[in-house]
């Protein structure tokens, strides 16, 4: 399995910093950053917290990184 | 590692023997942020270099002359048009300055990939301690199908990396590596040696692939467009890429987003396979089998123990507010002494010099040493005056950059900075605008993306510098002597209202556009920055700030004078009239009216609030001058000043002077700090924006005025 599809799996089942990412896969920081930076430039992998400050985005419009907030509503 | 003739000498200035091309080769510096590219181009460079801003942009580009000696001595030396382009981790762009970056390249694979078109060469600056970042960037520039060639830099920490297989590793061993894999030039470079570090070796593989483009080994490249039978643009070649530099295709038949995973997965496979291949190549049997036997997690870095410190949230934002403070101290308590010698410098013995030798031609006394003294010197004086606070500001920046603190800066300041859509880099030059709004400005150039420079730079005039406490002093103490303590507090806790309420209504109006990018911020290990860099850096900047700014200062400096030296009352000749019989308090009558709903409309607020224009420190003077009392010596102790400002805001304001004078001191708070600030404004931003902001400031003031005074005089 390519760097690639290992970080966008592993970042859509467990989530994570860019730093427990690659510890989890063994992989290089570096990698990682540069495969979730490119991930989110296409618009496939979010930030979680992005909108923390300007007021969390609810109901459906949630992103799947504010569920488990518990500042987030539903 | 490419290099031609390894003994031979280091480039030389060679006037005499330089060929200027008509049509000379167009380098491109093209790298991630804190890569070395512009430390690089300094070395490559030297004096010959300049500052630009990108057509229709207000994204800052150093372009250059990249000259060297020939390889032997019936060659003539060769020059090359170098730029260093803006940082980009992609060419996926996501704000101007990546745009730039991407359009930049682009254009140049398209005028290499035309017969007559200009010969051009990528130099593309890899990290050597971050190998895999470097290489997704290097893949997406190699599928332009530009001549590339590669800068490695950071082989130092990269050796010394004790957790890398890189670690130990030659420089040369390592460059000769990712040349074998790569199938381009790869030169190790180390712009921080005082001795050739590689930019002959650099030379040489730019003109050799100017001369012979290779391919990228592993990389598809575009057909050129000639063998498609077609008129194909760029856009095509973007389309067929998967992918544009403006950013994800988000719809079409052609370009969807399941191409672009498939080309996204293609890109990554490249980068590992290539990772791979130069580990594989530098590390030893033993390496390998020490690092598979182990299972732990590999020793912590020295960067990453300071880390564990200053990217605690307990411990690294004290340590940030720290570091604001020393800025803040640098720019105002240190600077100050020698303002006040370069100061004390211009008016003594240089206006006397001048004024000697004026009366040597017989034109003592006349408007001419008016003009030359009172309007020129003052103003090359005042843009002198400067000049400490910004080499300071520039020297600082520099080390905190350089070093790597900078990047951490941005990590812990973020938080606090992102409902602004900035991020944290942009809470240091607020802070440092509380001190100076001058140099605040000049550090707006740490931050990212030109629209978060130009929505920073718009909110620093609304940080209170030190120069309008001296205004707060005077009238708090002459208004409100029992509370001039809170006064002056309520003013400053006012000046962090403006700054937060501007910023608000800026992101949701005029800059919808500005987020802060997340911080996927590769942190750069800590370094020792390098002294010969530094100075070379501080030299550039402030030669821009006195050729670009200083000019603006210089010419309202003269204007202010005319104003004053033209007489229109009285009996008085032109540079010798009293400024209530001048053109300048002729003037001032004529705003009077307008601040009248602001309860200071009087003559002496107006000239006061206009000499403010040109310099803040000046407007207590201003104020002593045209009630023709003493400038007190100490603001606090306001003496016959303060009554003549009791007086006159009481009579202007139907007896409610101390609504009147808070309403003053808004008005100063919000309208322009003063003339190098706006003229600083105009060398970053533009002249568009900065005249926008100038009338913006003044509707803001005006009404911030108003509605105190209205309020005010109702209680």
């Amino acid at each position: 399995m390519s760097a690639w599809t290992a970080v966008l799996d592993d970042v859509a089942t467990r989530g994570g910093t860019p730093a427990q990412v690659a510890h989890r896969l063994g992989l290089p920081g570096p990698l990682v950053q540069a495969v979730l930076d490119h991930a989110e430039r296409l618009g496939v992998v979010e930030v979680a917290g992005q909108g923390c400050a300007s007021g969390c985005p609810t109901g459906p419009a949630m992103p799947t990184g504010c569920v488990g907030c518990p500042l987030s509503l539903p | 590692m490419s290099s031609c003739h390894g003994s031979a000498p280091a480039p030389t200035l060679d006037r005499s023997a330089t060929t200027t091309m008509p049509d000379a080769l167009r380098v491109l510096l093209v790298g991630g942020p804190n890569v070395g590219k512009s430390t690089l181009f300094n070395a490559l460079t030297g004096a010959r270099q300049h500052t630009t801003n990108a057509p229709g942009t207000t994204v800052e580009l150093a372009t250059g002359t990249w000259r060297t000696a020939g390889l032997s001595e019936s060659d003539p030396a060769t020059e090359r048009s170098i730029v260093d382009l803006p940082g980009s981790y992609s060419l996926l762009a996501r704000s101007s300055d990546e745009q730039v970056t991407a359009d930049a390249v682009w254009e140049l694979a398209r005028s290499a990939s035309e017969v007559a078109g200009q010969p051009g060469v990528v130099v593309a600056v890899l990290d050597a301690t971050a190998l895999a970042r470097s290489l997704y960037l290097l893949a997406q520039v190699a599928q332009t199908g530009v001549p590339l060639v590669v800068a490695l830099t950071m082989l130092d920490l990269a050796a010394t990396a004790t957790d890398s297989p890189t670690a130990g590793v030659e420089p040369a061993t390592l460059a000769a590596a990712l040349e074998a894999s790569l199938g381009i030039p790869v030169v190790a470079v180390d712009s921080r040696s005082r001795a050739d570090g590689g930019m002959r070796g650099l030379a040489c593989a730019v003109d050799a692939v100017a001369a012979r483009p290779r391919q990228v080994t592993g990389i598809a490249t575009p057909e050129p467009p000639c063998s498609r039978g077609t008129t194909a643009t760029v856009a095509d070649v973007r389309i067929t890429n998967g992918s544009t530099p403006n950013g994800p295709v988000s719809n079409g038949a052609v370009a969807d987003i399941a191409q672009d995973l498939a080309h996204a997965e293609t890109l990554f496979a490249w980068v590992e396979q290539v990772v791979e291949q130069v580990n594989a190549s530098v590390a030893t049997a033993s390496d390998i089998e020490a690092h598979a036997a182990s299972g732990r997690p590999l020793r912590r870095t020295f960067s990453d123990r300071v880390d564990t410190v200053l990217l605690n949230p307990w411990a690294g934002i004290p340590v940030f507010l720290a570091v604001v403070w020393l800025l803040f101290e640098l720019t105002t308590k240190f600077a100050a002494p020698l303002q006040g010698l370069i100061g004390q410098l211009v008016n003594g013995p240089l206006a006397s010099g001048v004024t000697s030798l004026l009366g040597l031609v017989g034109l003592a006394d006349s408007w001419v040493q008016g003009l030359l003294v009172d309007g020129l010197l003052v103003g090359v004086g005042t843009v002198l005056t400067f000049l400490p606070v910004m080499a300071i500001m520039f020297a600082a920046l520099g080390v905190l950059e350089d070093s790597g603190y900078l990047a951490r800066a941005a990590f812990v300041a973020d938080r606090a900075m992102r409902s602004l859509g900035l991020d944290g880099r942009a809470l240091l030059p607020l802070i440092v605008g509380f001190g100076c709004n001058l140099p605040a400005l000049a550090a707006t150039r740490i931050l990212p993306q030109a629209r978060q420079r130009l929505l920073t730079g718009l909110l620093i005039p609304l940080t209170s510098c030190s120069a309008r406490l001296t205004v707060y002093v005077l009238l708090a103490s002459a208004f409100f002597p029992d509370h001039a303590g809170t006064v002056i507090f309520a003013m400053y806790l006012t000046s962090v209202m403006l700054v937060l309420g501007g910023g608000l209504v800026l992101r949701r109006t005029a800059f919808r556009d500005v987020r802060a990018e997340p911080l996927i911020l590769v942190l750069p290990p800590y370094q020792r920055p390098h002294l010969r860099t530094l100075a070379m850096s501080v030299r550039l900047r402030v030669g821009s700030f006195v050729m670009r700014a200083g000019k603006i200062i210089v010419v309202t400096m003269c204007v202010v004078w005319l104003l004053m030296a033209v007489p229109v009352s009285g009996q008085h000749t032109v540079g010798d009239v009293p400024v209530a019989d001048s053109l300048y308090s002729s003037v001032a009558s004529g705003i009077a009216p307008v601040l009248a709903p602001a309860g200071f409309g009087n003559d002496h607020a107006a000239a006061a609030l206009m000499t403010g224009f040109v310099a803040k420190e000046v407007v207590v003077g201003s104020f002593a001058q045209s009630y023709a009392v003493a400038k007190p010596a100490d603001a606090a102790h306001a003496g016959s000043l303060g009554e003549q400002l009791r007086a006159s805001f009481d009579d202007s304001s139907g007896g409610h002077g101390g609504a009147a004078a808070l309403a003053f001191m808004v008005f100063v708070l919000a309208y322009t700090p003063c003339v190098a600030a706006l003229a600083e404004q105009r060398r970053l931003f533009g002249w568009r924006p900065t005249a926008s902001a100038l009338v913006a400031q003044l509707a803001t003031a005006w009404a911030l005025a108003v509605m105190v005074f209205q309020v005010g005089s109702r209680l």
